[in-house]
C-alpha cells in the first residue's frame, strides 16, 4: 500500500531521515519504533505531506506522492493522528468531525454562501457519519461539547474519529497512547485490531510495548535516521542491535 | 421615522454620519472574512482604494450610472486581489500584515502618480495625443455627487449578513475555521488551504472594493491620502471593537467607532482623548469586542435581573 524508496530528510546540516526503506502492505498493522530524536515524526510527516523528502520516492497505491501537498494525499485515502493532541479545539467535537469529512462533501462557494438545498443535504450526510463514528468511539453524549474542554483521553479517542472520518484506506498513528493508562491503552487496541478488520491498513508509532506486540504483524525500528531492523515483535525483540538502541535502555532503567 | 431621526441628529448623528457608519460597517466586515480564516491581512484599504477610483472614475468620466460602477469597482478589487493573495498569503501573522500595508502604500502611491505613469508611457509610445489625467494625483477627484443613499447600505449589510450567517455553517466557513486554527491539520484533514485562504481574501477584497465605491460616492472628494495606513488601522479598529467572535461584531464595531466621535463632538477639544480611552477601555475589559455573544448573554441575564426586580418591587407595591 505505502512503499518509501530511498527517503532522506535533511534539515541545514542535520539528517533527520536517512535511505529509509518501508513497506507497509495492504490489510497490516506496521509498528515504527525507535527513541525520541529518532526521526519517526519527520517520517510521518513526509508520508503525509506535511513534510517533503529531500530526496527518495514514497508511492502509495501505486501513485508518487512525495512532492504532493497534504490535502491531496488525504484525498488519495491517507490520515494520522498526532502525537500532541491537535484539534480543533473552538469547534464542538461533532463539528471536528464534520470538518475532517470536507474532502467528501462537493459544495463550492456559492452553496456556502446561501446554502442550496444540495449542500443542507450533504451537511446532514456529514453531520450522520460524525454521530456513527462518534458512537463508535463513545463520545456520543459529547457532541455538542468543545473539543478543547473535552477530557485527555476523550481527545485521543477523537482524533482517532477524525483521522477515520476521511474515509481513509491506511492510517498511521502517531503515539496514540501518550498519556494514557494500560485500560484505555489495551481499549486502543481493541479499536485499532477493529479498524484492520475493516479492512483498513495501519501504520502505530509507539513507545509502548505492549501495544505494538498486541496489534502489530511486523515492526521497524529507527534509530538516528536510519532503520536498524525489520521484523516480527519476536525478531525484534531478540536483535542485538534493537536492544542495544532501545530496548536495552529501558530495561537498564 | 422624523421623530427618530431628529433624535439621531440631536447627538450628532445625522444622515450623513448614519451613512457614513453603514459604509465603514461593511469596511469591518470586509476584514472579519479573512480575520475568520486566521489571515491578518490589513490590504483592505487597498482594495477599498481601487474600488473608490474605479467606480468614481467610470462615474465622473464616463457616465456610468451608479450601481454598475460600484459593481464594476467591486471586481477589480476582486481581481487585484488575485496576484496579490497568492504570494503574500503564504506569511503568516504580522509578517502578512506587514507585506499586506506595504500593498496599501503601493496602491496609494501607484495612485498618486498614475497619471505620470500614462503620460509616460504615452512619450514612450510616441503618442501624438495629450496624456487624459485620470486619477489626477495628490489633488485627487473632487465634485463628486453624492449618490450613496443609506437604503442601499442597509440592503448591502443584510445580503452580506445573510451570507456570513450561512457561511458559518457552510463547508466553506468550516475549512476557514479549521485553517484558522491549526493550518496544518486543516491541510491533513483534506482542505486545500491555498484555495481557501485565497478564496477569502478575494471575498474579503471585493466587499472593501464595494464599501470603497460607497465612500467615493458619499464624501464628494477622493484623494489617494485618504486610503493609506491610517484606513488599515481603522478598519482593523472596527474589528477589533466589535470582536470577530460572530458575524455581527464588526458591524457593531464599524457603526460605533464612526458615531463615536460624533457623538463626543461637544466635548471639543478632548473628542480624540475620550475617543481613544473609550478604545482602551474595550481593549482591557471586553476582549471579545461588542458582538461578543458572551457579553449579550450577560447582558440579556442582568436585564432579566432589572425586569424581575422592578416586577417584585411592583408586587410589594400593590400587596401593600
Amino acid at each position: 500500500m505505502l512503499v518509501l524508496k530511498h527517503v532522506y530528510r535533511q534539515f541545514g546540516g542535520l539528517m533527520a531521515l536517512q535511505n529509509i526503506a518501508m513497506h507497509i502492505p495492504a490489510g497490516q498493522i506496521v509498528g515504527l519504533i525507535g527513541p525520541n530524536g529518532a526521526g519517526k515524526t519527520t517520517l510521518i510527516n513526509c508520508m503525509t505531506g506535511l513534510d517533503h523528502p529531500t530526496a527518495g520516492e514514497i508511492e502509495f497505491g501505486g501513485t508518487p506522492i512525495q512532492k504532493k501537498p497534504a490535502h491531496r494525499i488525504t484525498a488519495l485515502g491517507m490520515a494520522r493522528t498526532y502525537q500532541n493532541i491537535r484539534l480543533f479545539g473552538e469547534m464542538t467535537v461533532l463539528e471536528n468531525l464534520v470538518v475532517a469529512q470536507h474532502g467528501l462533501g462537493k459544495a463550492n462557494l456559492i452553496d456556502s454562501l446561501i446554502q442550496t438545498p444540495r449542500h443542507r443535504r450533504e451537511n446532514e450526510r456529514l453531520r450522520e457519519n460524525g454521530l456513527q463514528l462518534l458512537k463508535r468511539f463513545h463520545l456520543e453524549q459529547n457532541a455538542a461539547v468543545l473539543a478543547g474542554n473535552l477530557p485527555y483521553g476523550d481527545q485521543r479517542r477523537l482524533e482517532m474519529a477524525r483521522a477515520l472520518a476521511t474515509n481513509p484506506k491506511l492510517i498511521l498513528l502517531d503515539e496514540p497512547t501518550a498519556g494514557m493508562n494500560p485500560v484505555e491503552t489495551a481499549e486502543l487496541g481493541e479499536q485499532i485490531l477493529r479498524m484492520k478488520a475493516e479492512g483498513k491498513t495501519l501504520m502505530v508509532v509507539e513507545h509502548d510495548m505492549s501495544l505494538i506486540a498486541q496489534v502489530c504483524d511486523e515492526i521497524y525500528v529507527l534509530n538516528f535516521g536510519q532503520i536498524i531492523a525489520h521484523g516480527t515483535h519476536q525478531e525484534i525483540k531478540n536483535n542485538p542491535v534493537v536492544v542495544e538502541a532501545y530496548l536495552g535502555q529501558e530495561e537498564g532503567e | 421615522m422624523g421623530f427618530v431621526s431628529d433624535a439621531l441628529a440631536s447627538i450628532g448623528l445625522n444622515e450623513f454620519v448614519i451613512t457614513l457608519m453603514f459604509v465603514n460597517a461593511i469596511l469591518a466586515m470586509s476584514i472579519y472574512l479573512t480575520l475568520y480564516g486566521g489571515m491578518f491581512s490589513l490590504a483592505n484599504a487597498g482594495f477599498m482604494a481601487i474600488g473608490s477610483y474605479v467606480s468614481v472614475i467610470l462615474t465622473q468620466n464616463h457616465d456610468w450610472p451608479f450601481l454598475p460602477a460600484i459593481l464594476v469597482g467591486m471586481v477589480a478589487a476582486g481581481l487585484i486581489a488575485i496576484p496579490i493573495g497568492l504570494p503574500v498569503l503564504r506569511l503568516r501573522d504580522i509578517y502578512l500584515a506587514i507585506a499586506t500595508i506595504g500593498f496599501v502604500e503601493i496602491t496609494r502611491i501607484m495612485i498618486l502618480n498614475f497619471d505620470k505613469i500614462i503620460a509616460e508611457v504615452y512619450t514612450r509610445l510616441h503618442m501624438e495625443s495629450e496624456p487624459p489625467k485620470i486619477t489626477n494625483g495628490p489633488l485627487g477627484i473632487t465634485g463628486i455627487p453624492v449618490e450613496t443613499k443609506l437604503e442601499y447600505l442597509i440592503v448591502t449589510v443584510i445580503i452580506l449578513s445573510y451570507f456570513m450567517i450561512r457561511m458559518h455553517r457552510s463547508r466553506f466557513g468550516r475549512a476557514l475555521a479549521a485553517i484558522r486554527q491549526d493550518e496544518n491539520v486543516a491541510a491533513s484533514q483534506g482542505i486545500n488551504v491555498v484555495y481557501y485562504k485565497n478564496a477569502a481574501f478575494i471575498l474579503g477584497a471585493m466587499m472593501a472594493g464595494l464599501g470603497g465605491g460607497f465612500s467615493g460616492h458619499l464624501s464628494r472628494i477622493i484623494q489617494p491620502g485618504s486610503y493609506g495606513f491610517g484606513t488599515a488601522v481603522d478598519i482593523l479598529a472596527y474589528s477589533v471593537l466589535g470582536g470577530i467572535s460572530s458575524w455581527y461584531g464588526p458591524i457593531l464595531g464599524g457603526l460605533a467607532l464612526t458615531a463615536l466621535p460624533e457623538v463626543l463632538r461637544p466635548l471639543k477639544e478632548y473628542t480624540g482623548l475620550i475617543n481613544g480611552v473609550v478604545l482602551l477601555i474595550f481593549i482591557a475589559y471586553l476582549p471579545g469586542g461588542l458582538g461578543d455573544p458572551a457579553l449579550w448573554r450577560s447582558v440579556r441575564k442582568t436585564a432579566g435581573r432589572i425586569v424581575n426586580f422592578i416586577n417584585k418591587g411592583k408586587t410589594a407595591n400593590a400587596g401593600a
